[in-house]
């Protein structure tokens, strides 16, 4: 009679010690998963797609400067993505080849020391020697900076290049002191707290241009998978979530904690049509491609609304696209079947290839497939995972390439040189191997690139650049899909964002927070 | 002798592995010094620079030659650099491996707390409700994707009831959905081999003859019954730790966790060739580990397997 009493207690205490430990660890656990969100604090979390501590980017001591204001270059770009000054206040051109900026007074490092031309000299030799590709960019050499005295710094660029400026203010010409001990200690309105892997917190540089920024803290935490940033918003573990997925975006809209911004970037979606390859090098056939697509239609399903039809190949926040006097080709499939019948083509089947971790441009591929398919081409698909996808480009393999580009600086010289001209990077492969290349249009393009290139105004830029453009339409050099409108989903609560075509450029000084129950939430 | 034997097979096993892994970089497409310097440059390289870069890195070597100088360093603990970050591989592993393991471990210990039980109870209770409760259950668990499990758990029990984080690192908080999302789908295909094990040694005679003592029926279950069902279950939970590895992938990703997984297919992506290798060979490495343990488990559960070799 005792055993089953016996049982009978040690079950019950088994069972309350059991319901006990749940608990208390359930009010542990909340208590740690529990955010700061809509509270006073004035500490805001960012959730990014990319890794803040990107494995790249050594230079910064892997700290994205990306996002992250830790960092600023000589120049910045303003919301019309022109030139302006920021550590340096002033620049002048002595002659063709050679720059000279005046650097801001009285800034200081996060460690307390002074900028001097020293240190721009510094970083720049740092950036040649980390990606030596940049001297493509800019025009200059290792060696070509110099120091004029502690707060001027002069340039020497291998060719004349107006947009000069312009090109430096790009993230990987951002001023560090590389005497510091631990880098990257830049000049920034936030300095580097802590950082881990996939996750860095930033505090507020008191000495910022002589006064303290706000917010106090700002962390950026890596939120690789779509689904789990927007979660974590709506949970409210972040308070920002970056690059917000189309498809999700109306549901965070909606969403009663959360609402979103969009802004249209200076990133471009195309087909490259590959012009020395049958049976796409008939201009007949690239013209009849370009008649059957529904730009309108494209952005409205696929990107659910989120983004522009494009006529052109660079986006309308580019200073010298000339989107708006580009003519429109159709839709007009009835045009575009006309053009396949008066063409050479005899039912070949096309290759378009997609990079196959990009998912949007797979779910274009497939809309512009059963388009082309009702003009009576015939294509097929090919997804390449992304390391092989931009050597299969260039390699000239496939008729149809869906890309996208866009620049982070304010000179986008380098795309138009890198997509169209003979020697620039997508084409330079098979222009050098057999005289060819992807999707550059010629001599005449390239020569218009160069004296865009080289012209000293803004309007001078515009008309060579805007030539390209026509030409490249024209000849059907490209298929132009939409320009990108990215999403950035925030809790209700939080207000100040300043958006930027360039969206690494974001800023957040501004942010600021009302308390939980005062927005209505 | 059984010990020596294992250990001889286990390196043999790892000797091929090695060859595996070091083979990866003449298994996929395309010139591996250009993707290289592509990746590491920007643009497309000159001929030179590609000339450059394979004699700086001993790729014009015969690839026998280059296989023993990549396993001579590897046994050393050098398993080259990333081309990507410029850091050592090593370095890396040591900082992706523990989360790795700290999910592997989590996860195969919600498994079998679920499975074990549940197993033993749906053979006990043969052709009940219970048994076909469990079964379904098992069915369920095995057929879903663990993502979309993860993503599930995330909005019941992060979302609406705010119990738990919705992804990263830290206290045991955050590894609680993460091993449920990646555990689910052992603990079902446990379970069910539970189940069917019991049930084959339920009916044996050493069963019955325990009960005809008079000892209490969870004893018998327990320690007669269950203890000689785990062995073809144990076999199974070694080899289930290459599922929870390959789970791992995914589920670090919807998690946000910093483990060997996307340490793995960031590498793969970026054509980090010393990384993807790395990995691999350490995967392969926790594979084999883990199955001689599971070797030497056999005896504990069952003394007549010996390990001097044959039973007794």
């Amino acid at each position: 009679m005792t055993e089953p009493h016996h049982d009978t207690s040690r079950r019950t205490v088994l069972q309350a010690t059991l319901a006990g430990g749940v608990g208390a660890l359930a009010g542990c656990l909340t208590d740690e998963a529990t955010g700061g969100d809509d509270g006073a604090s004035d500490e805001f979390t960012i959730g990014l797609h990319s890794d803040p501590t990107d494995d790249d980017w050594d230079a910064f001591d892997y700290v994205v400067p990306y996002f992250t204001q830790v960092v600023e270059p000589l120049v910045g770009v303003s919301s019309d993505v022109e030139p302006e000054p920021l550590l340096a206040t002033d620049w002048t051109a002595i002659d063709d080849t050679t720059w000279e900026f005046d650097l801001r007074e009285g800034v200081t490092f996060h460690d307390g020391t002074d900028l001097t031309a020293a240190d721009v000299v510094a970083s720049f030799e740092a950036t040649f020697d980390h990606w030596p590709w940049v001297d493509g960019w800019t025009g200059l050499d290792p060696g070509s900076t110099t120091a004029v005295d502690e707060t001027t710094v002069r340039f020497e660029t291998t060719d004349p290049f107006p947009a000069f400026p312009g090109a430096i203010s790009h993230h990987y010409f951002a001023i560090q002191n590389h005497d510091a001990a631990d880098a990257p200690v830049g000049t920034g309105p936030f300095e580097v707290d802590t950082t881990e892997d996939g996750e860095v917190r930033l505090v507020a540089f008191e000495q910022y241009r002589n006064e303290t920024p706000e917010p106090s803290a700002l962390t950026f935490r890596h939120l690789e998978d779509d689904t789990t940033r927007v979660l974590s918003l709506e949970n409210g573990d972040i308070d920002i979530a970056h690059d917000v997925p189309k498809d999700q975006a109306a549901a965070v809209d909606e969403h009663p904690e959360t609402t979103i911004q969009t802004q249209v970037g200076n990133h471009a979606g195309l087909v490259a049509v590959n012009l020395y390859k049958s049976p796409t090098d008939d201009e007949g056939l690239r013209r009849a491609l370009n008649w059957a697509v529904d730009q309108a239609e494209l952005v409205e399903t696929v990107l659910d609304g989120i983004g522009m039809p494009a006529r052109g190949p660079f986006s309308s926040s580019i200073p010298w696209s000339i989107h708006e006097e580009l003519p429109a080709y159709g839709p007009d499939r009835d045009r575009a079947r006309e053009l396949v019948d008066d063409s050479s083509y005899d039912g070949e089947e096309l290759s378009m290839l997609v990079d196959s971790e990009d998912g949007d441009d797979s779910r274009i591929a497939e809309v512009l497939q059963n388009w082309f398919d009702e003009i009576g081409v015939a294509t097929e698909i090919v997804q390449v995972d992304p390391a092989s996808f931009y050597d299969t480009f260039v390699a000239g393999e496939a008729n149809l390439t869906i890309v996208g580009f866009g620049s982070n600086s304010a000179a986008s010289d380098y795309l138009v040189r890198a997509m169209f001209h003979s020697r620039g990077s997508d084409n330079y492969q098979r222009y050098e191997a057999d005289g060819t290349g992807v999707y550059n249009p010629g001599d005449e393009v390239d020569r218009l690139i160069e004296d865009g290139y080289r012209a000293e105004t803004g309007a001078e830029k515009r008309e060579y650049y805007g030539e390209v453009q026509r030409r490249v339409l024209e000849t059907g050099a490209i298929v132009p899909l939409y320009y990108d409108e990215y999403v950035l989903g925030t809790r209700a609560s939080v207000s100040g964002i300043e958006t930027h075509p360039i969206d690494k450029m974001l800023e957040w000084t501004e942010l600021s927070r009302t308390a939980r129950g005062d927005d209505g939430a | 002798m059984y010990l020596l034997y294992r250990s001889l097979t286990a390196t043999v096993v790892l000797l091929g592995a090695s060859v595996l892994t070091f083979g990866l970089v003449y298994l996929t497409p395309g010139d591996s010094a250009e993707t290289i310097l592509i990746q590491q440059t920007g643009h497309q390289p000159s001929q030179e620079a590609v000339e450059s870069f394979r004699e700086e890195e001993g790729l014009n070597e015969p690839i026998p030659v280059q296989f023993v100088d990549w396993l001579g360093s590897a046994l050393q603990g050098d398993l080259g650099q990333s081309y990507y970050s410029n850091r050592a591989v090593t370095e890396l592993l040591v900082q992706h491996l523990p989360a790795t393991i700290e999910l592997a471990v989590a996860s195969m210990a919600v498994a079998l707390l679920v499975a074990i039980p549940t197993g033993v109870a749906s053979a006990v209770h043969h052709g009940s409700s219970i048994d076909a409760g469990s079964q379904l259950v098992a069915l369920v668990g095995v057929s879903m994707p663990n993502f979309w499990l993860g993503y599930l758990l995330i909005i019941v029990f992060a979302l609406t009831l705010d119990l738990f984080p919705v992804a990263g690192t830290g206290g045991l908080s955050h590894l609680v959905l993460p091993a449920i999302a990646l555990g689910t789908g052992m603990a079902a295909i446990v379970m069910r081999l539970v189940r069917t094990s019991m049930l084959e040694v339920i009916d044996r005679e050493y069963v019955d003859g325990a009960r005809a003592k008079g000892l209490r029926g969870r004893i018998v279950v327990y320690k007669h019954a269950l203890r000689n069902a785990l062995i073809p279950v144990v076999t199974v939970i070694g080899l289930q730790f290459a599922f929870v590895l390959n789970g791992a992938v995914v589920i670090e990703v919807v998690f946000q966790r910093p483990g060997l997984g996307t340490l793995l297919v960031d590498a793969i992506f970026a054509r980090d060739y010393p990384v993807v290798q790395g990995v691999v060979l350490v995967i392969a490495v926790l594979f084999v580990v883990t199955n001689f343990l599971v070797d030497l488990t056999y005896h504990y559960l069952d003394p007549r397997i010996s390990l001097g070799g044959g039973t007794r």
